[in-house]
């Protein structure tokens, strides 16, 4: 990736604030681990439309692993204020189903759902706030970066034909996948 | 950058770094899925944090879960299919591909290999059909064995990339 192109920071931040926004709603954010993949994909995306570079799998990992930190401040600023809709939501719409299913296997539920079922929303302290945020953002950005390598191979444009090179012939272990 | 780069030339430290440690924490994954039930039959108080730790990444739902020494384990078969996949993949990926292969696979494998998880978990989402745990394990497990051919890739070349800034400002 070119150092040349300032542009890398805005394709990156604006997937990931897009994908945290989506990972704190209520409903979508069940597909929490989705998000910051698809913020990743996103990145490199947009990255590709408005620059002529070709990216490699490690340009798209740094881009994506950008998004997914991007998303997981935005996701974590957002639920503080969704906290109590997406509770609310959670136990009108999807609590029931799961205590029916645990109710089926004849098993307890784990105790954090438990306490979610009774409404009891974990407390928020500056000790927690920040501990989730960086649990968060590491896992976002290894997300991201695998979004963001997939997304190089998805989108990957066409390069021109260069002379060959003999170093390119065909070499047993460059199999796929 | 060559996709292939010159035979026989060793992989950077930070290449096999990454990949042991790839293959540790894979295998790191599949072990503590699995000794969440086996401390639960022991009635051992270090069952329900690692219970409540997959918490964040899975709903556990019993009935989608294989269940070991008579509790279910930590994740759901589909997850548990994907950390397997992963596994597997780590392990396949130098005897495959060898650690100086630095191409991402084609959009067409990604496809492929994708398929079958979103369509079962659409399939499942929109009350089509209810897969069983073997199945979830399987479409889990295929699209996790291919994820290593992207990181461990891009991994590799980020390596080289260095070694390369570093031999050419010597």
């Amino acid at each position: 990736m070119n150092q040349n192109h300032p542009e890398l920071w805005k394709p990156a931040l604006l997937a990931g604030v897009l994908a945290g926004f989506l990972a704190g709603l209520p409903l979508v954010n069940c597909c929490c681990c989705l998000w910051p993949i698809a913020g990743g994909l996103l990145a490199v995306y947009l990255h590709q439309k408005q620059t002529r570079s070709v990216l490699t799998g490690a340009d798209g990992a740094i881009l994506g692993a950008i998004a997914g930190v991007a998303a997981a401040v935005v996701r974590t600023l957002i639920l503080i204020p969704l906290q109590s809709v997406n509770l609310r939501f959670l136990q009108k719409h999807f609590f029931p189903y799961i205590m029916e299913l645990f109710e089926q296997s004849g098993q307890p539920p784990p105790p954090q759902l438990d306490e979610l079922i009774r409404g009891e929303l974990p407390a928020l302290t500056p000790q927690a706030f920040f501990l989730d945020l960086l649990l968060t953002a590491a896992l976002f950005a290894g997300l991201g970066a695998l979004g963001g390598v997939i997304a190089v191979s998805l989108f990957k444009k066409k390069t021109p034909p260069r002379p060959e090179d003999p170093r390119d012939a065909q070499d047993p272990s460059d199999r796929q996948p | 950058m060559s996709a292939l780069l010159p035979s026989g030339s060793r992989p950077p430290r930070a290449a096999s770094v990454f990949y042991a440690l790839s293959l540790t924490g894979a295998a790191f994954l599949v072990a503590a899925v699995c000794l969440a039930p086996w401390l639960a039959s022991r009635g051992s108080s270090l069952a329900a944090p690692l219970y409540r730790l997959f918490s964040h990444v899975c709903h556990q739902i019993p009935s989608r879960c294989f269940h070991i020494f008579g509790h279910p384990m930590a994740v759901c078969g589909r997850c548990l299919g994907v950390y397997l996949g992963i596994l597997f993949g780590c392990v396949i990926y130098p005897l495959w591909r060898g650690m100086n292969n630095i191409r991402l696979p084609d959009r067409r494998v990604f496809l492929a290999f994708s398929l079958p998880l979103a369509a079962d978990v659409l399939g499942n989402a929109f009350g089509f059909w209810d897969s069983g745990v073997w199945l979830r394990l399987a479409s889990g497990f295929l699209w996790g064995a291919l994820l290593p051919f992207y990181f461990l890739a891009a991994a590799a070349e980020w390596a080289f990339r260095g070694l390369a800034i570093t031999r050419g400002s010597k």
